[in-house]
């Protein structure tokens, strides 16, 4: 019932802004779950979670005007950007309800933890993430994932699309990415702190020798071990920070 | 030539100012200027009704105050008087403590005395000893808002000491039910560490039929080859001629089959 309420009120506060192309949601705190092919997000100083098309003047469709964007899965385009946004509890879910149509810029205020999932075969486009102090949680299987000024903690879950991370400044938690077939491209800063494990079966790992990894070296009845694995501490140690490709080149390097 | 034209201009100022605007437009000026004046108050003037509705609304606003002030005031004793009750009942019990010496009591009230104190004791040392780091460890463990806290935890999990298996049995519960791969791995490298273990294997060979994400089950595969864990190997023909097994999944399963029977 308060979910009927709060779409109803939602759509209502649509029509207002309808003409603007852009729809905001007051939050500042708590989680925002995604479920989209393609997609920006960007971290700001501020409260609000801002969606914007990023479409040109040119690509938006004459015919579509004054019609809605239908979807089997019964989620509404309540922002006339071929998003449903809807608040449930602490957390604000953004669900596609458009197919291939979709080009959204998202705005999201710092503290709040984004967790992006998309298994879509068909029409999986880029994900970028930009200017994030924010914990972001990332799980895809056919997308590609770009993220540039991101200082962590990140987690990321990728099969077939390549992963390019550029970290900035002192990394703030545990970072994680995991994949079957992706590149793994990361960029970190020179003075980062960090306990790095670095393992591909089958692929290549490669490390910046301006990163002075001081590597541990396997014990015999080490079992964490598996396949070709790269421990060791840059700087000291701090973070745990763990990159994994079964069948893609890993590569760390410095900005 | 510039300094011609200045001298020129100085000289004939006064024969440049002869056009005088004709007498209406100074009789316009002065009409727009006459009710701009009128207009302007002398002073602020309220009407008499809306300073009735004003001193109406603040003898509401202090009423309303007062009320207000008066009900804290109220409520402020009723606060005071709980803690005041609350005192004799401590000194009771120093008296029933102070009366316990004297012998003569029923079992009834040794009862309750002995009952009383042991409260005060469980008080005392929960107060004095932080919550255990176990205890926070599992407690973020179902953070299920935040996946770098759970990581954080399992990370922490490896290097606190395994009694009655129940750091292995958290462990194991997040490698099979939690949403997050990455949280898996660093789960399924937490328990590694246990390897030597039966219980630990037995839990993995166990796993492994529920993991479904194809990234962690070659993380497992892999462990498990390694571990010369023979028990997967039913489980491992059951992937290899399962069609929705992932390709990749399918090839280290192979590999694993092939490691496992050689050996």
């Amino acid at each position: 019932m308060k979910k009927y309420l709060i779409i109803t009120l939602l759509s209502l506060s649509m029509y207002s802004i309808a003409m603007a192309q852009e729809y905001k949601v007051n939050k500042s705190g708590g989680k925002i779950t995604l479920d989209l092919s393609a997609v920006t997000i960007e971290g700001y100083n501020g409260s609000e979670v801002i969606f914007s098309s990023t479409k040109d003047e040119s690509e938006i469709d004459d015919r579509a005007k004054g019609l809605k964007i239908l979807n089997g899965s019964g989620d509404i385009d309540n922002t006339r950007l071929g998003i449903n946004v809807v608040e449930n509890g602490n957390t604000l879910e953004v669900h596609q309800v458009a197919n291939a149509d979709i080009a959204v810029k998202i705005l999201v205020p710092r503290n709040i933890i984004v967790s992006l999932e998309c298994h879509r075969m068909l029409n999986a486009g880029k994900i970028e993430f930009k200017n994030m102090t924010n914990e972001i949680e990332i799980s895809t299987d056919y997308n590609q994932i770009a993220l540039e000024n991101v200082t962590g903690p990140l987690t990321v879950r990728a099969l077939y699309g390549s992963v390019d991370a550029k970290f900035s400044g002192a990394i703030k938690g545990p970072i994680a990415i995991a994949s079957i077939y992706s590149i793994v491209d990361v960029s970190v800063p020179r003075d980062i702190k960090a306990n790095v494990k670095l393992s591909s079966s089958h692929g290549e790992i490669l490390a910046a020798a301006e990163l002075k990894i001081v590597l541990e070296k396997n014990k015999a009845g080490d079992m964490i071990s598996y396949g070709n694995v790269v421990s060791g501490k840059i700087n000291g140690g701090g973070e745990d920070f763990k990159l994994t490709s079964e069948y893609g080149k890993i590569y760390l390097r410095t900005k | 030539m510039k300094d011609d034209l200045e001298k020129f201009i100085a000289d004939n100022r006064e024969s440049f100012d002869t056009k005088t605007p004709p007498p209406f437009v100074l009789d316009r000026i002065l009409e727009e200027m006459l009710p701009e004046k009128k207009n302007k108050p002398a002073g602020i003037l309220i009407s008499f009704h809306a300073i009735r509705w004003a001193a109406a609304c603040l003898v509401l606003l202090c009423g309303a105050t007062f009320l207000l002030s008066r009900h804290q005031q109220t409520a402020n004793p009723a606060m005071v008087k709980t803690k005041i009750v609350n005192r004799p009942a401590d000194t009771a019990t120093a008296h029933l403590a102070a009366a316990n010496k004297p012998a003569q009591k029923s079992v009834d009230s040794v009862d309750h005395d002995l009952s009383l104190r042991k409260q005060a004791l469980l008080a005392k040392l929960q107060r004095r000893r932080p919550v255990p780091q176990k205890q926070v460890m599992f407690a973020s463990l179902h953070d299920m808002e935040s996946p770098a806290s759970r990581i954080t935890a399992t990370t922490a999990a490896e290097k606190l000491p395994n009694r009655g298996n129940d750091v292995v049995d958290a462990l194991v519960q997040t490698l099979n039910s939690d949403p997050n791969s990455n949280v898996r791995l660093a789960a399924l490298d937490g328990l590694a560490r246990f390897y030597q273990e039966s219980y630990v294997r037995l839990k993995l060979v166990d796993a492994l039929k529920k993991q479904r994400d194809p990234v962690v089950q070659i993380a497992m595969i892999n462990l498990l080859v390694r571990m010369r864990a023979s028990g997967i190997l039913e489980q491992l023909d059951k992937m290899v001629n399962d069609e929705n097994t992932y390709k990749a999944v399918k090839d280290c399963a192979y590999s694993g089959i092939l490691e496992l029977r050689s050996s």
